[in-house]
């Protein structure tokens, strides 16, 4: 059963709940229609090394490309791509096979993982979307060279863009697009001090709502919503009590239910270790008008908190050990996503080192847009256990 | 699960093997190409097996090492998934294999060729790398590399290819290149020798030129390459890149290939079949390809995932990073990592020049990435080739998952109608 029926006023949060009526109409929401009404153009992008800032700066609306956080049929993604994808990649996939997404007037993809370079090749070869492009993301970190392919991979985005839509993209459209991208940024960090809080202030789940609904609103609208919660959180003085803090790491991760059922065991996620989740907003562009903003979006992105297919690994790992530790996390769980290999092999690293540093940790092996059930709820149902067990023995 | 110690009584016992093999072959010539395979295999696995006892240092584990970087530095590289292959004799030692991975760390639902070689290690039947590569060519499940370095505690590295063939992405690759060969100087305190680089490049540019020829030839109908040639050729890639003994064995093929064409002969005696085949068959099951002739006069007459048939690199060896870096980009397996409509444009010419009659893929339930083609390769070539492909599932290490006789029922069905459609089509 969805969250939302669970119970008939799910959060007490007015900010949320408008949030949460805005993803119920996934993908096409209100704020999208409004937009194209108006004329606006609409940009999908599927990865979180594609800057939202371009996409911005050539005034269309960046939308991020996800599978809604549910499990569908992916009877049309099986047979053009192949069930052993991951399913997060099929769920994309069949959701445009289906026309859920052909309001786009096109499609960015970031290749870091072998799901999304196919994603892309199939929906160049069946021609599913008006306009396509890939950015062949260089996948090795704090290296010069490298920061400069990317730099010319965006400066390539860029040209590419205003040629064929017809636009023009420039310093000082950049600039004002890093000023609004980072504004919302910088909203996004408060509302997460609010889960550093201990206890934290606002929920895993109710986050999620709300980022879920930055990916498809146009800014302004968003930073207004930003700045509503933020305010219902000065106002009311909520508190989270009694929970054990969880970071959940992974990949695509935008399933609410996914983050309320853990929350409903007995737990609060505090900050959430992936693509949509801490990854997508940390970080801010340098605003500083000596660098060229081109330039700035490029190093901002590229130093960002990496995903599992970066290397070397151990940038990853200590960014990873570094949340746990900032957001006084009691345990770690993953959400490794079936038949992804970056997740597979980067959980089964991560859960070293995290054992090494005594953080209690579980795994799940899970399909895009499942929630917990049977087996996985009695897995985190056993594993929430453990810290009530350890804090009873501390009482003691 | 501890780490069991290296006992070399598995790998001594394949070259044992390997000596009984080469000298049956010596005493009943088949091909001298058949001959040398075998008296390169050998001398590989005795240069591998003696390497740490002559100071040397045995580098790799994933497919795609730059081995001639290695050789200009007199490494020896670590062949991780066939030297796997070799030690699981017999066949029921892969169930182990995978089985102590898991217990060492590795995940489950990832690559059994990973499991296969880490396995190995763990049981001690295979010696532990002294540094473990990887590179993002040519898929995600590379990744293991570092989880096995964790787990084994020596250092490792990875080489990122980028996805696209463009001046800046070589220039790029370049730059990885040469990040490696610091990595590699810091670590075996050894430095590169650029003059041997520039030989090992000139030996793969030999190589490559041999390739061409080839790749050429195997358009002849008959083809006068036989299916397990293929096999050959890959694993000499492996093991003899960047070495005059590569160039030997290519040439010894390229010649008996030469006289088959010249007389019109074919690789098998009677060829009824031509046929891509995207992967090899399960390694388990490398018969299949034996059983293809014999039964059914089927050859393959191209790997479109695998050999370097059709895009030979332009290597030169006064330039010999750049050269390297458009190799792997345009050499061995490129089209595994590589934009899919590169592999397409590939198949739908393959299937023109080489008269094909269809296409057999089998499909690694790990091989994602390659697999994903599967839907966009066969909608090509039927429409624009009118080519039929067939996909079967199966692992490439795991014989659990689908057997060799499964395959032959399977591939079987898909021959017979081949063969009934060329009758119809005269």
């Amino acid at each position: 059963m969805a969250h939302e029926e669970r119970s008939g006023e799910w959060s007490r949060l007015a900010a949320v709940e408008k949030a949460r009526l805005i993803n119920r109409s996934f993908p096409y929401t209100e704020p999208i229609q409004n937009w194209k009404e108006k004329g606006g153009k609409v940009m999908g992008y599927t990865c979180t090394y594609v800057p939202e800032e371009i996409i911005h700066a050539a005034g269309m609306l960046p939308v991020r490309i996800t599978g809604g956080g549910k499990q569908i049929a992916l009877t049309d993604a099986d047979m053009q791509l192949h069930p052993k994808l991951c399913s997060f990649s099929r769920t994309c996939y069949q959701l445009v096979c289906q026309g859920d997404y052909s309001f786009l007037d096109g499609l960015i993809v970031g290749s870091t993982c072998d799901a999304m370079r196919r994603l892309f090749d199939a929906w160049k070869y069946y021609n599913t979307m008006p306009y396509t492009h890939i950015i062949d993301v260089p996948l090795v970190l704090n290296q010069e060279y490298a920061l400069q392919r990317y730099t010319s991979l965006l400066k390539e985005l860029v040209r590419e863009l205003s040629g064929r839509f017809g636009v023009e993209i420039t310093d000082k459209s950049l600039s004002e697009s890093i000023a609004a991208v980072n504004r919302k940024r910088i909203l996004l960090q408060k509302l997460y001090s609010w889960r550093k809080r201990r206890p934290a202030a606002i929920t895993g789940a109710e986050t999620m709502e709300i980022l879920n609904a930055g990916f498809r609103m146009p800014l302004d609208q968003y930073e207004a919503l930003l700045q509503q919660v933020l305010a219902e959180l000065q106002k009311t003085e909520r508190s989270v009590e009694g929970k054990i803090r969880l970071m959940v790491s992974g990949g695509p991760i935008d399933s609410v239910n996914f983050i309320s059922d853990i929350e409903e065991a007995g737990a609060v996620v505090v900050v959430d270790e992936s693509c949509m989740g801490i990854r997508h907003w940390s970080g801010l562009v340098d605003e500083d008008t000596d660098v060229q903003p081109l330039e700035a979006i490029a190093r901002r992105y590229y130093s960002n908190l990496p995903c599992p297919r970066f290397s070397p690994h151990n940038v990853r790992i200590e960014s990873v050990l570094s949340l746990a530790e900032e957001y006084a996390v009691d345990g770690v769980i993953q959400n490794v996503l079936h038949n992804c290999s970056c997740l597979t092999w980067d959980g089964a690293l991560l859960a070293r080192h995290l054992k090494a540093k005594e953080i209690p940790l579980l795994s799940l092996d899970m399909e895009y847009g499942a929630g917990l059930a049977g087996m996985l709820q009695t897995k985190v149902q056993a594993f929430l256990e453990i810290f009530e067990t350890r804090r009873e023995n501390a009482v003691s | 699960m501890q780490l069991v110690d290296y006992n070399p009584a598995k790998l001594n016992e394949a070259i044992f093997g390997m000596e009984a093999m080469y000298k049956h072959r010596k005493e009943n010539p088949k091909s001298k190409s058949d001959e040398l395979y075998y008296e390169l295999l050998l001398k590989f696995l005795v240069r591998f097996t003696t390497a740490t006892e002559k100071g040397n240092y045995r580098v790799g584990g994933g497919a795609f090492t730059p081995s001639e970087i290695l050789a200009a530095m007199d490494i020896v590289l670590y062949p991780a998934l066939p030297v796997a292959g070799i030690v699981a004799n017999p066949q029921s030692l892969r169930q182990d294999m995978f089985n102590a991975a898991l217990e060492i760390g590795l995940p489950a639902a990832v690559c059994s060729a990973q499991r296969m070689w880490a396995g190995a290690i763990a049981l001690g039947y295979m010696p532990q790398p002294d540094i473990i590569v990887d590179t993002t060519h040519t898929c995600d499940d590379s990744l293991s590399g570092r989880l096995i370095a964790d787990i084994l505690d020596v250092p490792s590295y990875r080489i990122d290819r980028p996805l696209i063939y463009t001046e800046d992405a070589v220039s790029y690759y370049m730059a990885e290149l040469q990040g490696f060969i610091h990595f590699l100087e810091d670590k075996t305190k050894r430095k590169l020798d650029w003059d041997r680089l520039e030989q090992a490049v000139e030996y793969s540019r030999q190589v490559d030129e041999i390739k061409k020829d080839i790749a050429e030839m195997r358009k002849a109908v008959p083809t006068p390459m036989r299916n397990r040639q293929m096999v050959s050729m890959e694993i000499v890639d492996f093991y003899w890149t960047g070495y005059p003994e590569a160039v030997e064995f290519y040439k010894v093929l390229r010649d008996e290939m030469r006289e088959r064409v010249d007389t019109g002969k074919g690789g098998i005696p009677e060829e009824r079949l031509r046929l891509l085949c995207f992967n090899l068959p399960p390694t388990h099951a490398l018969k299949l390809l034996d059983w293809w002739e014999k039964e059914w006069g089927a050859v393959s007459i191209g790997e479109p995932l695998f050999t370097n048939m059709y895009r030979a690199s332009e290597l030169d060896p006064k330039k010999p990073l750049e050269s390297l870096a458009r190799k792997d980009f345009l050499g061995f397996c490129n089209c595994m990592y590589a934009p899919g409509e590169m592999l397409i444009e590939d198949c739908v010419r393959f299937a023109k020049e080489y008269k094909v009659d269809g296409g057999v893929w089998y499909a690694p339930v790990a091989c994602r990435a390659n697999d994903a083609m599967i839907g966009m390769v066969t909608d090509a070539l039927q429409k624009r080739g009118g080519i039929p492909i067939v996909a079967f599932d199966c692992d490439y290490m795991d014989p659990a998952h689908v057997s060799e006789e499964q395959l032959r029922e399977r591939t079987s069905v898909f021959f017979e109608m081949l063969k009934d459609r060329k009758v119809i089509r005269g």
